[in-house]
């Protein structure tokens, strides 16, 4: 096959049709780069391997055919991605860094020199290097985006919003940008609902203009609203993350007579987390390895009724498959704070508490179903360490573990008040972006910004066993949530630490679900109104020093009696709620199919 | 005899259908015409003439036959919205907005409805309403790039900025070619401290790249070196009081000598009183940035002036053009430009930066523990809001004054004061209340306004003022240095608060005395424009 022939194929993407061309013909610069590329973008077990042999023949000067200089520089960069992208970031760097010398002012190279330095947690260093690719280049997207990323992970969500901002006008048509934009705005506490929502109109209008609600009409399943249902869970997080605390929880505690479960598992990580969800399914399902449309194949092959979202816009995610409409009923949940926009979805599970009856709906696509107890039901890691008693009474000790990008600006606000009203204070921050400078030096800056002196905050960056990381509680007197987007799963944490948590209530789901988890602990009186109350509620907390004990010990106790680890009663709860969605959809259905019968036979009557 | 005279009445609907369709307007009046005259109470042409009327811009004519139109098809949703429209045109917003409910009623919500409802509202001056109904209109099309640009104006307009910055990022979304998109998007950006300087560098740097014309035809030379400079100044939407206080009496004064001034005037409402008539005006608005560039290049300037950066008006693709021998950005821009053609002249004027009219307008002395808060006009940030309410908390004897005007910029800082526990009670808004000696007057952080600042500094007022790290945030500074009293300006938000508290809790503070003023040349015509003369022309 011609040359011309075989890039027309890669260029549309044919890659497993490019490497069996290839593999006939002559050996090249071309030929060996244009099959690692293929190989990378497929996904190939041999990649790796393929790699380190171009590298080894560069290296040796070994190869069997004549090569440029530029030809082996342009193989290098591809060597380069994969050893990226398979944990060989090291050996990435080190090619990405000769070839930068070689050219410095090639904005691609430097690009890619961060992306490698990235994956080898080299942030300060990437965000050099992507501030030098703009320079040279600033109307390249990529740039932009790669650089939101960093700002983003490292708690500059604002800045990072502006660079994904500048990637999406760059490149209108590349919808992920726009996801990215989504995604993050739930971070910002400057969001307001409506933006958020005009946001996912506009996404869901440019990525699925024919989402409809009513495609559903088109899914064959028996109707009988009685019937054993066939539920389904989409998700790149069925491991050792977040989701696993609560979909375990949510699987042991349905009837399972009622309701047979699939997990459609995004990741290719199996690890034990991902073993313990397995063993509570009925059928699980490996979907990392397929395209959209060839999981809508398998949800109608598997029967599904229920279909239920994970992710959101969250990355990993497989909206592409709701707005198909997969299965007839489409649920979000729990993966994602805020509306997906998608019509397709047609139920969004929440509860009173972090969305009230008087929210506006109207910024929803999705029709908001609130659990009667709470949205989630939490399992505590079995091996969580002991709580201890609060050894240093000399001041008291506040804590956030949360995500670097949930400190906003009203976050920094809120623990600053909190510490300036309680003198001495400390606040200790952990994550593991910490220990790049560029971060540390950003958060010490802000609370300098706001009158807190560097020696009363504390930045561990460890990143230690989840068990040694729990562990650490026993350090904390007072933990300070973060806002507009609280902590979930780390104010679980800190509460099963026996670490009261002080949180600041807004406006958007993401704003509110500590305060959904306080209410179900009795001390709906730790989600406060404005920063002011938030600094109140922690001087009078620091005070009673009593109370902190008292909690300190009784909270675990506290946790298990309370709805939030009640998994029977959160999977009745949450059965029943879908089941009565699935008995509206058969009357529905029913009421179609009279409806259209009555039309034949009066079409029929007509006629004679 | 008249064409189509002897065609049937169904063919020649048809034909008139056609040219409505096709656009061609006047064909469709014609042959509409004549089904008239032959049926006049024919309901389908009525509608193809009104409509074709309507389209081709004849709104006296379609307003003339439009009730008749409406009466012969009650049920036309098209003619309805047409007549809403006209009505929107007479400026008659509020028989538009009682047309477009009724149809919205009847048929339903349409997102050219509820977008035309919007423009009614707004033209109103319901700002609150205006906005849910364009936010509705996005809801059915989120595409809509009008209804998004109307968004965020009327954000801005009623001073919700953080929500209107984001707005106006979405209008980018939808219009990413577009220059003064990018233009408005980056200005209300800067003003409301929503970029970082590495993010205005990023997004200038981008704007050059897509939007200034790598063409070099209408490259002029440097300016020559007679006695005489034929000087432009290119006038964006600035602030009145900016333009009455600091810009027009440098022009006048500048046009008194030698030099020959032309003004680049951006609004299409000329500008009565503020320049003498040996300035001469241009009224550039409806010029193309081309026209706009063979304008200037006609007329010769050695020195053009820009006092618009990205604000509505800006001209920095024309700039980018290199249009006259020096370009000058004053007062008005963002700190940098998109262009390195222009350069900021506020710091090569060094330590004589500003001129600023005395204040001749007498007010009320406020009362006592009073804060008078400045630069409210426009609303203000989150950021000085929420200060200004850490302020308020630890003063609770005390009140503040806000200088905001507009009934609803007023609601919307209630609403942002009462999210942060300040009661209604504690706001005065009372247009003749004015600053007296010792005075604190915490200053707008953000966006500061060199005009109301020298004017408390004149009354005597002990300005609490902050340095930020963007050139909307940095004029208070550069004034209180001019005054010699950098040692008023405060280092961190902290600080702020720190030393409002303790101003009012009794610390000691001198009001800046008037020897001061004279020697800072502050108020001083004309040495500050032999000065600003000497500055560009050397």
């Amino acid at each position: 096959m011609e040359p011309s022939q075989i890039q027309r194929l890669f260029s549309t993407g044919q890659y497993q049709k490019v490497l069996d061309h290839l593999g006939s013909g002559q050996a090249s610069s071309w030929t060996d780069t244009k099959k690692l590329r293929c190989m990378r973008a497929i996904e190939h077990q041999d990649t790796l391997a393929f790699a380190d042999q171009l590298r080894t023949m560069i290296a040796d000067r070994s190869e069997p055919y004549a090569m440029n200089t530029s030809e082996r520089n342009n193989q290098l960069r591809y060597i380069a991605l994969v050893y990226a992208e398979q944990n060989r970031a090291k050996d990435s760097c080190t090619i990405m860094l000769e070839l930068c010398k070689q050219s410095p002012k090639v904005a691609a190279l430097r690009r890619e020199y961060a992306f490698a330095l990235s994956s080898d947690s080299h942030l300060d260093m990437a965000e050099s290097e992507l501030l030098r690719a703009i320079k040279l280049e600033p109307s390249n997207a990529s740039s932009h985006a790669q650089l939101g990323n960093i700002y983003c992970k490292t708690g500059r969500v604002d800045a990072g919003y502006g660079s994904f901002s500048r990637a999406a006008t760059l490149e209108p048509d590349k919808l992920i940008y726009i996801q990215r934009l989504l995604f993050w705005s739930n971070y910002l506490e400057h969001t307001s609902q409506q933006s958020n929502y005009q946001l996912s109109q506009l996404w869901a209008a440019k990525a699925f203009p024919s989402d409809d609600a009513m495609a559903h009409s088109d899914v064959t399943r028996t109707v009988d609203p009685d019937r054993p249902l066939k539920l389904a869970f989409v998700s790149a997080d069925f491991c050792a993350h977040a989701i696993s605390f609560f979909i375990q929880p949510l699987l042991s505690g349905l009837n399972r007579a009622e309701f047979k479960i699939t997990c459609y598992s995004d990741t290719k990580k199996l690890d034990h987390a991902a073993e313990a969800i397995r063993a509570l399914c009925d059928v699980w399902r490996d979907s990392s390895r397929i395209t959209d449309a060839q999981l809508v194949e398998h949800i109608g092959r598997d029967q599904i009724d229920i279909l239920v979202d994970l992710s959101g816009h969250a990355g990993g995610n497989r909206l592409g498959v709701f707005a198909q409409h997969a299965a007839p009923l489409q649920v979000s949940w729990l993966g994602y704070p805020s509306t997906t926009g998608l019509n397709s979805i047609g139920y969004r599970i929440c509860d009173r508490v972090t969305d009230p009856s008087d929210f506006n709906e109207q910024f929803f696509s999705e029709k908001l179903l609130r659990l009667p107890n709470g949205f989630l039901c939490y399992k505590p890691l079995e091996s969580a360490p002991e709580i201890k008693p609060s050894g240093d009474q000399s001041h008291i000790r506040f804590g956030s573990f949360n995500n670097l990008a949930k400190i906003s600006s009203l976050t920094l606000d809120c623990w600053a008040a909190a510490l300036l009203a309680v003198p001495n204070s400390t606040l200790c921050i952990k994550r593991k972006p910490l220990i790049h400078k560029n971060t540390a030096d950003y958060f010490i800056q802000q609370l300098a910004e706001r009158g807190i002196s560097k020696d009363r905050i504390i930045l561990k960056t460890s990143n230690l066993k989840i068990e040694e990381h729990l562990e650490q509680y026993n350090h904390i007197d007072i933990a300070l949530d973060t806002t507009p987007y609280n902590g979930t799963t780390t104010t679980l944490e800190a509460l099963w630490m026996g670490v009261p948590v002080i949180s600041l209530i807004g406006e958007t789901h993401a704003s509110r679900v500590s305060a959904s988890i306080l209410q179900r602990l009795n001390l709906g009186e730790l989600a406060t109104k404005t920063v002011f109350e938030f600094a109140d509620r922690a001087k009078e907390l620091a005070e009673l020093k009593e109370t902190l004990a008292e909690l300190r010990f009784g909270l675990r106790k506290r946790m298990k009696d309370s709805p939030l680890m009640n998994n029977r009663q959160f999977g009745r709860e949450f059965g029943n709620t879908l089941r009565s969605q699935w008995r509206d959809w058969c009357e529905q259905r029913d009421k179609q199919k009279n409806d259209s019968r009555a039309a034949t036979e009066s079409k029929l009557g007509a006629g004679k | 005899m008249k064409p189509y005279s002897d065609t049937p009445l169904n063919e020649l609907v048809s034909k008139s259908i056609r040219a409505l369709r096709d656009s061609q307007h006047n064909h469709a009046i014609e042959i509409t015409k004549q089904i008239i005259e032959q049926q006049s109470n024919h309901a389908g042409a009525h509608a193809i003439q009104f409509s074709s009327l309507f389209k081709s811009k004849r709104f006296e004519q379609a307003r003339r036959m439009g009730g008749r139109a409406a009466q012969l098809n009650p049920k036309s949703v098209f003619i309805l919205n047409n007549q809403a429209c006209l009505q929107l045109e007479a400026k008659q917003p509020a028989a538009a907005a009682g047309l477009l409910k009724s149809l919205i009623e009847q048929f339903g919500e349409r997102a050219q409805w509820l977008y035309n409802l919007a423009l009614a509202q707004r033209m109103v001056g319901n700002f609150e309403y205006a906005i849910t109904m364009f936010g509705r209109t996005l809801d059915h099309q989120p595409e809509h790039d009008r209804a998004a640009f109307q968004l965020a104006d009327c954000l801005q307009t009623i001073g919700r900025a953080e929500e209107a910055v984001r707005s106006y990022d979405y209008v980018r979304l939808l219009r990413s070619k577009h220059a003064p998109t990018h233009s408005n998007y980056i200005h209300h950006a800067v003003a409301n401290n929503r970029l970082s300087k590495i993010d205005l560098a990023h997004e200038l740097a981008l704007w050059r790249e897509r939007f200034i014309p790598k063409d070099k035809r209408y490259t002029v030379g440097q300016p020559s070196a007679a006695l005489s400079i034929n000087m432009g100044f290119l006038i964006g939407d600035i602030e009145h009081r900016w333009l009455r206080s600091m810009v027009a009496p440098v022009i006048n004064q500048l046009a008194n000598s030698k030099d020959s001034i032309t003004v680049y005037w951006h609004h299409e409402k000329p500008p009565l009183e503020l320049f003498n008539e040996d300035v001469a005006v241009i009224f550039s608005a409806a010029m193309s940035d081309a026209d706009f560039a063979r304008q200037v290049r006609a007329d010769g300037s050695d020195v053009m002036i820009d006092i618009c950066g990205m604000r509505a008006g800006s001209r920095q693709r024309a700039l980018g053009l290199h249009l006259a021998g020096r370009q000058y950005g004053w007062l008005a821009h963002e700190g940098h430009y998109a262009t390195p053609l222009v350069v900021t002249l506020d710091d090569k004027l060094k330590s004589q930066r500003f001129f600023i009219e005395a204040n001749q307008e007498t007010t009320q002395a406020a009362p006592e523990k009073t804060l008078m808060g400045i630069n409210s006009q426009r609303g203000l940030a989150y950021d000085v809001v929420k200060t200004w309410a850490i302020i308020l908390h630890q003063l609770p004897n005390w009140k503040l004054h806000l200088d905001a005007q507009q009934q609803h910029v007023k609601d919307a800082l209630r609403q942002r004061f009462e999210t942060l526990d300040i009661a209604d009670e504690r706001l005065i808004f009372d247009p003749q209340v004015g600053i007296k000696p010792g005075s604190i007057v915490l200053d707008n952080f953000i966006t500061n306004d060199p005009v109301n600042a020298g004017h408390a500094l004149q009354a005597g007022g002990i300005l609490v003022a902050l340095k930020g790290p963007l050139f909307p945030a940095q004029q208070s500074a550069a004034l209180l240095s001019q005054l010699e009293r950098g040692d008023w300006l405060c280092g961190s938000t902290a600080e702020y608060v720190a030393r409002a508290i303790a101003l009012a809790d009794g610390a000691l503070a001198e009001a800046i005395a008037q020897e001061q003023f004279d020697s800072s040349r502050l108020h001083n015509l004309q040495t500050f424009v032999t000065h600003f003369r000497n500055t560009i022309s050397n």
